[in-house]
């Protein structure tokens, strides 16, 4: 990955899409986050890693409005988001895929994903329906049955699925390859790069560090709510640092 | 001993009541799934139990008494000058009733529970039943107790008694019932006329004893073929009022089921009730269905607050949303809190097994019926009977 280098946005004029500057988070006395800044530039894939309690989920929900900041701002396509109740923050084009999948599983895996688009006006449905069935074709054969009877990876296709049918512009997601067999990780993997190439800005978290290193264009690297590094995935992969604690030497 | 304690209760039921006790039971039930709907619906999106829902069915029925006030059945009026009611009279008592309590369920949601909402679910717990209490003392202040029920005397059609014969019974019992009938009349024709022929009533001739005699016991023999028709067949009695309410009361069900499987607000609410935040990640305003949920929850106990003030006349005080609101909660618990068709099956449930409580003869433990219900429920079902039994995930 190529002439794009780590913080030449500095340098450019055109902001980042997504701008988190001082973030904290704290949950009680207990500091989530501390101090975090972090950029998601148009068109990438940026991935966040780090071990378990580092963080992570806590700085996905916490730009989709679920856990509100003790300090520090989020920007996202110039306006401020903090303090915005979720749905909001979904209107204006962030979708979280959370972690665990959380999908309806009283729904049909068909309402699954109404339900993320009709909230929006005008409704483009038929064809976002058609978009996520391309993208994952077994979810077409299943959009009747209830969503509770899809396998482990099926419904991970539906959580993303359901996260793009709400035409996301950011797509933030929390462990998509947990508890999933390594060839399943592949493939939800291969289509969140062709999710990205369609236009689609993705932000992922992982413990899975290989996985997420390979296919984002730059990560970060959080430790007990901090960032301990970043960089384009590539250099991280080889930063021996991250090989020691993440990709197990 | 026991045994025989069993057997002289066993001796001492009317049975040919019992389809009769049943239906009603059935429609008292339809009343407390009613209510036991607000209490599912606002568990399921909040978890919360919302100990105010009782007071929300008062005040839906001091609703459709002002209503009723304000088309002129008061009670200083005389019962002979009081209006006819119509159906249009009752449907805006209703919607009144309906509306006003779906207003007071908005701002109890808005002001006393939205601001709990990231507590302690204890603290929750402490306001629903700080409001409850503050309703029901505040309504002690500010509200008529026990106005005489004048809308009542006036909904005659809904007073009346009706009976319906479920099970008929075969026809020869009928036509021998009949013919019974017949010969009794005829036989007591024949005696009246041959009454005005006697001198003396009371020292009848021997023609006479006889056609008396031949009166008596046509008389017996219909008598005699009538039990047997009776027994052979079903018949209940029930209230037309209580008809009327379950007739409501189903066609809101009908509605409220409809909305929450097949419109976006319901799939809305059925998404909420599973996982809050997941909703919202979907682009869901909770806040907006958490406000609908309570104005529907409300809103089905004015309507039914409102049926049993008027159709019933039971009499009205602030404290009129106690008991049923404690019984349409465990009704609720026993259906498994959160599940819609559960609150209307516990309902019902609670509803005949009150009355039958009542038909055996304890009706003073009519009102502790609901709670040796929940002692069971808990012990055995705690998720209730069509909840899940699985662990709540915190």
């Amino acid at each position: 990955m190529t002439s794009r280098r780590f913080h030449d946005r500095v340098e450019r004029d055109v902001p980042a899409m997504l701008e988190i500057r001082g973030l904290d988070v704290s949950y009680g006395a207990i500091r989530a986050l501390r101090e975090v800044d972090l950029d998601v530039n148009a068109g990438e894939i940026v991935a966040i890693v780090g071990s378990n309690g580092a963080g992570k989920s806590t700085l996905l929900r916490t730009i989709s409005g679920l856990v509100r900041p003790r300090a520090g701002k989020i920007v996202f396509e110039s306006r401020p988001i903090v303090g915005f109740k979720p749905h909001r923050i979904v209107a204006m084009g962030i979708s979280h895929v959370p972690e665990g999948r959380r999908i309806f599983t009283d729904l049909t895996v068909w309402e699954n994903l109404a339900l993320a688009a009709q909230f929006r006006k005008p409704s483009t449905f038929d064809q976002d329906l058609e978009t996520v069935c391309r993208w994952f074709p077994r979810i077409r054969e299943r959009l009747k049955q209830s969503a509770g009877t899809l396998s482990g990876g099926e419904q991970q296709m539906l959580a993303i699925g359901r996260a793009i049918m709400a035409r996301p512009k950011l797509l933030l997601l929390d462990e998509p390859s947990l508890g999933l067999a390594p060839n399943l990780v592949k493939e939800i993997f291969r289509i969140l790069q062709d999710i990205n190439r369609a236009g689609t800005t993705v932000c992922l978290v992982e413990q899975n560090a290989h996985m997420a290193l390979e296919v984002a264009h730059r990560a970060y690297v959080l430790e007990t709510g901090q960032v301990a590094l970043s960089g384009p995935g590539r250099e991280l992969l080889d930063d021996p640092r991250v090989q020691a604690a993440y990709l197990g030497g | 001993m026991a045994h025989a304690a069993g057997l002289s209760l066993l001796a001492s039921l009317d049975f040919g009541t019992l389809p009769s006790q049943v239906v009603n039971g059935v429609l008292n039930g339809a009343i407390y799934a009613l209510i036991a709907l607000g209490y599912t619906m606002v568990y399921g999106v909040l978890r919360l139990i919302n100990f105010a829902h009782g007071e929300v069915y008062m005040l839906g029925a001091y609703t459709a008494l002002f209503v009723s006030w304000a088309y002129g059945f008061r009670p200083d009026v005389p019962p002979d000058q009081l209006p006819e009611s119509t159906l249009l009279t009752l449907l805006v008592m209703m919607l009144a009733s309906m509306a006003v309590c779906a207003g007071v369920g908005v701002v109890i949601e808005r002001f006393a529970y939205r601001p709990m909402r990231n507590q302690a679910r204890i603290s929750s717990l402490i306001t629903a039943i700080g409001v409850s209490l503050l309703l029901q003392y505040g309504g002690g202040l500010f509200l008529p107790q026990n106005p005489p029920p004048t809308m009542n005397e006036r909904v005659n059609p809904y007073r009346q008694t009706l009976e319906l014969t479920l099970v008929r019974a075969p026809q020869e019992l009928t036509t021998a019932v009949e013919n019974a009938r017949q010969l009794a009349q005829r036989s007591e024709a024949a005696f009246q006329e041959r009454l005005k022929l006697e001198k003396d009533r009371f020292n009848l001739s021997p023609e006479g004893e006889r056609l008396r005699d031949a009166k008596f016991e046509a008389e017996r023999q219909l008598r005699e073929a009538e039990s047997r028709r009776n027994t052979a067949q079903v018949t209940v009695r029930v209230g037309a009022g209580r008809l009327a309410i379950l007739v409501a009361s189903l066609a809101l069900m009908f509605l409220l089921r409809q909305l929450v499987l097949f419109t976006p607000t319901g799939r809305a609410m059925r998404a909420v009730s599973q996982d809050f935040d997941s909703a919202a990640l979907m682009g869901v305003n909770v806040d907006r269905i958490v406000t609908i949920t309570f104005v529907i929850g409300s809103a089905l106990a004015g309507a039914g607050a409102m049926m049993t003030a008027t159709f019933l006349g039971t009499s009205i005080s602030p404290y009129y949303g106690v008991l049923p609101g404690v019984k349409a909660f465990v009704a609720a618990v026993l259906g498994g809190i959160g599940n819609i068709p559960g609150a209307v099956l516990g309902g019902i449930l609670m509803g005949v097994a009150e009355t039958l409580v009542i038909w055996a003869g304890y009706s003073q433990f009519a009102d502790a019926v609901a709670f040796v219900v929940l002692i069971v429920v808990l012990l055995f079902r705690p998720g209730g009977l069509l909840g899940s039994s699985a662990v709540e995930k915190v």
